[in-house]
């Protein structure tokens, strides 16, 4: 069904460009109707051979084969203008989410997809039709993570903004155990949205979101085992505010039903309903979140004060991975000094999980901190450091968790010119440290990682050809592992045939080892080059080859086991 | 006269109860998440027995939720509970029929924790069930007590690389370093960490990404918060492999979500972002 309709659809889409386009590049004739933009289309394949075949010691982490096809140009004349997104593949490969495991598309499955993309906005001075695929935003809050393919649009009238869309995220998707590995299944959802609100760019901005989202139960045959069907209203308010020197103030509070599993009865007694929005169940929930910011911004310093509270029962279908039941607070500054030659940019901040008492509490303690300084023209130093610290109560365990990830790194380039070429060397190390509690014994393992990268570039005043040298070491230490890597490689960037190709082109050998285990090898030669048939016209080509050998690692009978894992990828991009 | 009419009435109650139905409750780790009850046969078994010669009996199921120090935080609702009609031999029911929520009263506190979050309060809870007459509400078997456990899980927060970090593309090559926080409570069984990388195509949103590509980096790990992955990818020649966004989905001992009914439904934690520079 979808390489039917996609063997319908590109020539279409070809024949509309290919017409406008050669509208548009008659000569000498300024057309009222002006098309700019890219179109073309990308083929990749993948190969992986096992040895022994069938060992399973490597597992493919590309589809066989994919054609994805992309069309975005945008239509304008006069005060009317219409971009088009259209990006699409021909295969569906879906792991994760609601699309998960499903090969044989239907047409609205295939339209919905999360891969493929069909969006159309036409936009007359301040009004816009939003029509198709959309990833609309309204707020931190409300919605803006999820693709919908429906129709709105978005009104801003002085400073006035009126926005509605209302469409489908995913269709109805029966559950499948066979052939493996099976088919999630999902059931359709529908979602409506709007968003009243009046802004002036730099001075203020006021919002009133509402989004909803429900599950269509009756829109599989085939439910799935473990998804439930589900119902979502969100309301939120944003007061957005932005003073004089820089300062603002950033506040949204939200508040959510939510019905967790549509086939639970109702319950009327309950007081969770929303009406006429929602019928409260016995499966829903209702909360509220709430994030604010204080800060000052200006073109050398920056601080802010951010806080965001996400009630236990908050979800809203809008953001379905957000993570409920948290408080953060942090504080971060970022400073320009030393006549730009100074950076650093650098947050301290607090989570508390468990607000509601339903769970173990945990606190989480986040640090950053990154340190640029350009001593000279010749030297700089980069310095960055993660400090991520996480405790939880013992619950019925003897001891509570305690893992804490202390990450610091330090880089240097240096660089130096002679007659002939100018060098650019490079120096890095990484030191990562991550101690983890036992519950039940109290010992804490420690796992120390330290990483080592030395690169050489080397640029010719009389030639094009620029070739790149590297050495790494990563060595990890566990009380019982140690896994060391060395790597080695080289890369090579020049243009060729008449400067009307770019080539890169690299090669790179690690040997690594697991404790006494003889060590793996592996091997990785990579190309791509980019051709332009015409000014127009480019042609990507992108080959690797990855060849990876294990040691005695996996046991004497996988002794010599090994994989070749091969990538290619050709496309033509047209511009216009 | 009264205290022969009460021990009569007893006598024939006990009798009733030993000659007619004897039951057995079975409540095993059931879900924070009080909705979710009813959805697992295996969380609350009450099975019922019926003997002798009487026929089909009317019976209520009554059903009491209460902390160890026995405050009531629940109670059925019997005049608008189920009648449910026993005949001679086995019949077994389950939390829908035990719990069901629609006819629970819960006290204030705990009905305000339910609506909020679906859930109770963490701590230990004991289950009272007995059979009774409908309309008399009559005893007709003994109270059966057990008691459980209810803690929510915390799904676990990504680490590092930390969301929208850059990292050294000759490094990465080599190896890149992912940790995670574990489930929280730790449970009984170690959980599955199912570790996702998705690489953002030029024209794609994060999300889009995440639920409509295969993924690079597809790997099952058992109880283990940190995974150094040998990405062995030319990120160096391949310029539309500069985006990435990750995950950990946890998975039970069956491998299926941990986490089914609330947030995603795919029990997936919040993804982060890292770029290849």
């Amino acid at each position: 069904m979808t390489m039917k309709l996609l063997r319908t659809l590109f020539p279409v889409l070809m024949f509309i460009a290919c017409t406008c386009v050669r509208a548009q590049d008659a000569p000498k004739k300024k057309l009222p109707v002006k098309l700019t933009g890219t179109m073309g289309f990308t083929y990749e394949g993948y190969g992986l051979h096992l040895q022994p075949p069938g060992s399973n010691v490597y597992s493919s982490r590309k589809p066989w084969n994919q054609l994805r096809f992309i069309f975005t140009p945008t239509l304008q004349a006069g005060k009317f203008s219409m971009p088009i997104n259209f990006n699409f593949a021909a295969m569906a490969n879906s792991i994760a989410g609601p699309y998960a495991g499903l090969k044989n598309q239907s047409v609205g499955q295939f339209f919905t997809n999360p891969a493929n993309n069909f969006g159309l906005n036409p936009k007359y001075k301040w009004a816009e039709l939003q029509l198709g695929t959309q990833y609309l935003k309204y707020s931190d809050l409300s919605t803006g993570d999820v693709g919908i393919f429906g129709a709105g649009f978005d009104l801003r009238p002085k400073t006035w903004r009126f926005k509605f869309f209302t469409g489908t995220s995913q269709q109805g998707i029966n559950y499948a155990a066979t052939p493996l590995p099976g088919v999630t299944g999902a059931y359709k959802r529908n979602h409506v949205m709007f968003s009243i609100g009046n802004e002036k760019e730099n001075k203020y901005n006021f919002s009133l979101n509402f989004s909803k989202a429900k599950d269509k139960v009756s829109s599989v045959t085939s439910p799935p085992l473990f998804v439930m069907p589900q119902e979502g209203v969100t309301a939120s308010i944003v007061a957005d505010v932005y003073m004089n020197k820089g300062w603002y103030v950033k506040t949204e509070a939200a508040h959510a039903y939510f019905t967790r599993d549509l086939y639970q009865p109702l319950s009327p007694g309950f007081n969770n309903s929303f009406k006429p929005f929602l019928t409260g169940r016995t499966s829903t929930g209702k909360d509220w979140a709430g994030n604010a910011s204080l800060g000052r911004k200006s073109k050398n310093f920056d601080i802010a004060y951010v806080t965001k509270y996400i009630g236990a029962g908050f979800q809203t279908m809008g953001y379905p991975y957000l993570q409920p039941d948290r408080w953060d607070n942090t504080i971060s500054t970022r400073i320009n000094t030393w006549k730009n030659k100074m950076n650093i940019v650098a947050s301290i901040g607090q989570r508390v999980n468990n607000i509601s008492n339903t769970s173990l509490t945990t606190k989480q303690f986040i640090g950053n901190l990154n340190w640029f300084i350009q001593f000279s023209e010749k030297f700089n130093t980069n310095i960055s450091y993660n400090n991520f610290g996480f405790t939880a109560a013992s619950g019925t365990n003897p001891y509570g968790l305690k893992n804490v990830s202390n990450d610091l790194s330090v880089s240097s380039g240096y660089n130096w010119k002679n007659s002939k070429r100018m060098n650019m060397l490079n120096f890095s190390w990484n030191f990562s440290k991550y101690n983890e509690r036992d519950v039940i014994t109290g010992i804490t393992t420690s796992n120390n990682t330290h990483t080592l990268l030395l690169s050489y570039v080397p640029t010719y005043f009389n030639s094009t050809i620029s070739p790149d040298f590297s050495v790494l070491y990563f060595n990890d230490k566990l009380p019982a592992v140690k896994t060391s890597l060395f790597t080695l490689s080289s890369g090579l960037t020049a243009p060729v045939l008449k400067k009307r190709a770019d080539i890169r082109a690299q090669l790179q050998y690690t040997i690594g080892k697991l404790n006494s285990y003889s060590a793996n090898k592996n091997f990785v030669a990579s190309f791509n080059a980019d051709y332009r048939l015409t000014k127009k016209l480019l042609w990507n080509i992108f080959l690797s080859t990855n060849y990876f050998k294990y040691g005695d690692e996996l046991g004497t009978p996988l002794l010599g086991a090994n994989y070749l894992e091969s990538n290619y990828r050709t496309g033509l991009l047209y511009k216009f | 006269m009264k205290r022969t009419i009460i021990l009569t009435v007893m006598l024939l109650v006990i009798g009733r109860i030993n000659a007619q139905i004897t039951t057995s409750l079975t409540v095993s780790q059931p879900s924070a998440t009080l909705s979710e009850w009813s959805a697992n046969n295996s969380t609350i078994i009450y099975i019922a027995d019926k003997s002798g010669a009487v026929g089909p009996q009317q019976v209520i199921i009554k059903t009491e939720m209460k902390t160890l120090d026995g405050e009531i935080v629940a109670t059925k609702d019997l005049a608008r509970s189920q009648v449910y009609t026993l005949a001679a031999g086995t019949r077994i029911f389950y939390a829908k029929d035990v719990v069901p929520l629609d006819v629970m009263t819960f006290a204030g506190s705990y009905q305000n924790s339910l609506i909020k979050t679906g859930q109770l309060p963490a701590g230990t809870y004991q289950l009272s069930v007995q059979l009774v007459e409908p309309g008399t509400f009559m005893p007709l078997t003994p109270v059966l007590l057990r008691t459980f456990n209810l803690t929510a899980s915390q799904l676990p927060y990504l680490i590092m690389p930390v969301n929208n970090d850059s990292l050294n593309a000759k490094a990465a090559e080599t190896a890149i370093i992912f940790r995670w926080t574990p489930l929280i409570p730790q449970a009984q069984v170690q959980p599955y960490y199912r570790l996702q990388v998705f690489q953002i195509l030029p024209f794609q949103q994060p999300l889009q990404a995440l639920r409509g590509n295969q993924p690079v980096l597809d790997q099952l790990l058992r109880g283990q918060t940190q995974y150094i992955w040998r990405s062995q990818l030319p990120f160096a020649t391949d310029t539309t492999a500069r985006k990435f966004i990750w995950t950990i989905q946890t998975l039970n001992a069956n491998q299926q979500p941990y986490i089914q009914t609330t947030g995603n439904g795919e029990s997936r934690s919040e993804p982060f972002i890292f770029f290849i520079n």
